[in-house]
């Protein structure tokens, strides 16, 4: 039936671990990875639960696709409540580590509780040790890695591990595998150094298998490929990556620059996937060296890049890692945004840099260059001063200034300790709560929601915060599929949204990559899903069980304390228009597209569920 | 003489290496203003028209069957993207 029916139950507190078949009836009602998480935090852990403190749960939970040979099944999910918003989180990654899990015959590792000292968790097969990490703690993931790859000379684990971030409580701070693939967002990391676990180490030999009809499942996968193969937005992701979006996004008007004070970027350019191509002046290379895959993808979107070396960043460093002067996970559109863009920086390297010390020290780079950006604009106003910053001249475009800052994240030192809390609590600290770019507390991405006013709508009712993968109308508003819509309009968003975020939330439960969903639609998963699992997955089951995903969450996010009045965006998008470009004189309407999203959602007035869509949705 | 200006992105431009071309490569046509229409352009820029996806008028999107009727004028800025996508 796809999934292995077991999970790993993990005490860190006991230092105990238990296996337990997989709850089959939440199987049938949630598929996988988000959803069945997501159920049983629900089901196991407080909505009001300190997420910083024991009693909060981390779930490393797979689809049911994962590792199997469905195209791009290699996904994984971390769920639990972020210390980031108080709010559900669930953050996705590729790389390996999903498929390692399964075939070590794991749904599910579940991890309670916090250990007295420093551990990770080595887990191969059936075999499961908690070890000591005191070696381990204050190192980087890239250390890590190599440490344990070392001390257990097998070249063939998987490893997810926290930097230092993570163990200093960086409300941001990520879980890195496969050395730069990342649950990146809602400070997830946080969470597991919250348990003095620095990593779990995985290693599979019992193959993934269970598939209820494999002819079938050979058919339907085959099918799914061919239908990648021929899609020329496949081509277009391998060939320059997500940061091929960088000059459309500006062409429109809808790419914040300044910490969302302009729309347009001047310098977006020397951003842009076109320029990760150009041969530097230095050594011949360009930015980009390759495109990388995880497991089972033919889309390979992930960029292998490498650094400038004559570069102020790494030129004359002998205390880097060697990855900063050879090859690693470049920087994709909303990294160099982030990094970029918002902070007025247009230094492809430097931009380049503060990635790979997003994936050194795992930390969210969106969250980590919006909150640069909240306090390059506080430091212009005059109320952030060179004492506070310990030196740093935090202008816009300031690229030394960036980095800098970025080094201090990453080795949660002097300001950098500051910037670890967050740009919401960092700005209200300095009096200026309003230019913080979040939603429940999360940092925005890199579309302006006053010129694509879907988006606008969905940073504000996404379950974990301000998140544009978890509803991305963008890909109708600006790019046109499956069909264009208006950016500009507030019209017909609502019933969009709705449909985005229910299927996301399929694609988020079965084990594969949401980047398969502009070439497959609902009867292609579909056909994948009930090969593989059995049962009668059809295309109308799955939206219901998208929705009932969505709702489960939203449940959660109220019983944890939250209301209409957090579905909001910042003052900024909803009363300071846009000033230059296509989308000028524009703010985002939420007033105009939030009532009708409740209607359609089956909530009332107040953002609650009504008792008709529980019991319809059998919640 | 009137112009307009048309820039190819991505896997449209034909030399990607090239330093000049980080915004697209961006080239002047000569046009006949309110007679001259986006699809022309295509046929006078040697643009593929099966692989242009995103085509954008002076910031804004026109759609695949307006192309054909949509009339250029002065100083129009007109961009073209193959398929791509974001996240």
């Amino acid at each position: 039936m796809s999934w292995t029916k077991k999970i790993l139950r993990i005490n860190l507190t006991e230092r105990t671990a238990k296996s337990e078949p997989l709850n089959m009836e939440w199987a049938e009602l949630y598929l996988g990875q988000r959803g069945l998480a997501t159920k049983y935090l629900t089901e196991e852990v407080s909505p009001t639960v300190e997420p910083l403190a024991p009693e909060n749960t981390l779930y490393m939970v797979t689809g049911p696709l994962t590792g199997t040979m469905a195209p791009t099944a290699g996904r994984y999910s971390c769920v639990t409540k972020s210390p980031l918003t108080n709010a559900i989180a669930c953050s996705n990654s590729g790389g390996f580590f999903g498929n390692e899990m399964k075939c070590a015959g794991w749904d599910m590792i579940i991890l309670e509780g916090k250990a007295s000292s420093p551990v990770y968790i080595s887990i191969v097969d059936d075999e499961c040790e908690i070890l000591p990490a005191d070696d381990l703690w204050g190192k980087s993931v890239w250390e890590t890695d190599e440490i344990l790859h070392t001390k257990h000379q097998d070249p063939q684990i998987r490893i997810a591990a926290i930097g230092v971030p993570g163990e200093n409580g960086n409300l941001y701070s990520a879980i890195v595998n496969d050395l730069h693939r990342a649950a990146g967002r809602s400070g997830v990391g946080a969470v597991m150094g919250s348990k003095n676990l620095k990593a779990v180490v995985l290693r599979g030999t019992k193959g993934v298998g269970n598939i209820d009809n494999p002819q079938e499942f050979f058919n339907a996968t085959n099918k799914a490929k061919k239908i990648l193969a021929e899609n020329p937005m496949v081509q277009g992701l391998g060939a320059m990556g997500t940061i091929g979006l960088m000059n459309h996004m500006n062409e429109v008007g809808a790419l914040p620059a300044r910490n969302w004070q302009d729309s347009v970027f001047e310098n977006a350019p020397k951003l842009s996937g076109e320029a990760t191509l150009v041969p530097r002046e230095s050594d011949g290379k360009a930015n980009l060296t390759r495109p990388g895959a995880c497991f089972a993808c033919t889309i390979a979107c992930g960029r292998i890049s490498t650094i400038d070396p004559e570069h102020f960043s790494i030129k004359n460093r002998d205390d880097l890692h060697s990855f900063f002067k050879s090859n690693s996970g470049g920087s994709e559109y909303e990294s160099a945004w982030a990094f970029g863009v918002d902070t007025g920086v247009d230094d492809l390297d430097a931009v380049t840099y503060a990635n790979f010390l997003c994936n050194e020290q795992a930390f969210d780079p969106i969250s980590a260059g919006a909150t640069i950006a909240a306090a390059m604009e506080l430091y212009e106003l005059g109320l952030l001063t060179k004492e506070d910053t310990g030196g740093i001249e935090l202008t816009f475009g300031n690229a030394e200034a960036m980095v800098q800052c970025a080094e201090l994240i990453a080795k949660n030192e002097g300001f950098g300790i500051e910037l670890a809390q967050s740009s919401l609590r960092f700005c209200t600290k300095y009096g200026r709560p309003d230019l913080a770019i979040v939603v429940k507390g999360q940092e925005f991405p890199a579309y302006d929601a006053r010129a694509i006013k879907g988006m606008g709508l969905g940073y504000a009712t996404s379950n974990r915060g301000a998140c544009h993968v978890r509803g991305y109308t963008n890909a109708s508003e600006t790019i046109g599929l499956p069909f264009k819509t208006d950016p500009l309009a507030t019209e017909g968003k609502a019933g969009l949204l709705k449909v985005f975020q229910d299927t996301q939330s399929v694609f988020d439960s079965a084990g594969i990559c949401s980047f398969t969903s502009f070439a497959q639609g609902p009867e292609e998963i579909a056909e994948q899903i009930d090969a593989a699992c059995g049962g009668g997955w059809t295309p109308e089951r799955l939206a219901t069980l998208g929705e009932r995903v969505w709702n489960m969450e939203r449940e959660f996010n109220n019983q944890a304390g939250f209301t209409a009045a957090d579905d909001t965006l910042p003052p900024r998008l909803l009363k300071e228009p846009i000033t230059a470009g296509p989308a000028k004189g524009h703010v985002c309407e939420l007033d105009q597209m939030l009532p009708e999203y409740y209607e359609i959602r089956g909530w009332n007035a107040d953002g609650t569920l009504t008792e008709d869509t529980k019991q319809r949705l059998s919640l | 003489m009137t112009t307009v200006t048309v820039k190819r992105f991505t896997s449209l431009i034909k030399d990607p290496t090239s330093a000049e071309n980080i915004a697209g490569q961006i080239e002047q046509y000569s046009i006949q203003s309110g007679i001259t229409t986006i699809s022309d352009i295509i046929k006078i820029a040697n643009l593929p028209e099966e692989r242009l996806h995103l085509v954008i008028l002076n910031g804004l999107y026109i759609d695949k069957e307006k192309r054909a009727t949509q009339l250029l004028t002065a100083d129009d800025v007109v961009s073209f993207w193959p398929p791509i996508f974001g996240g």
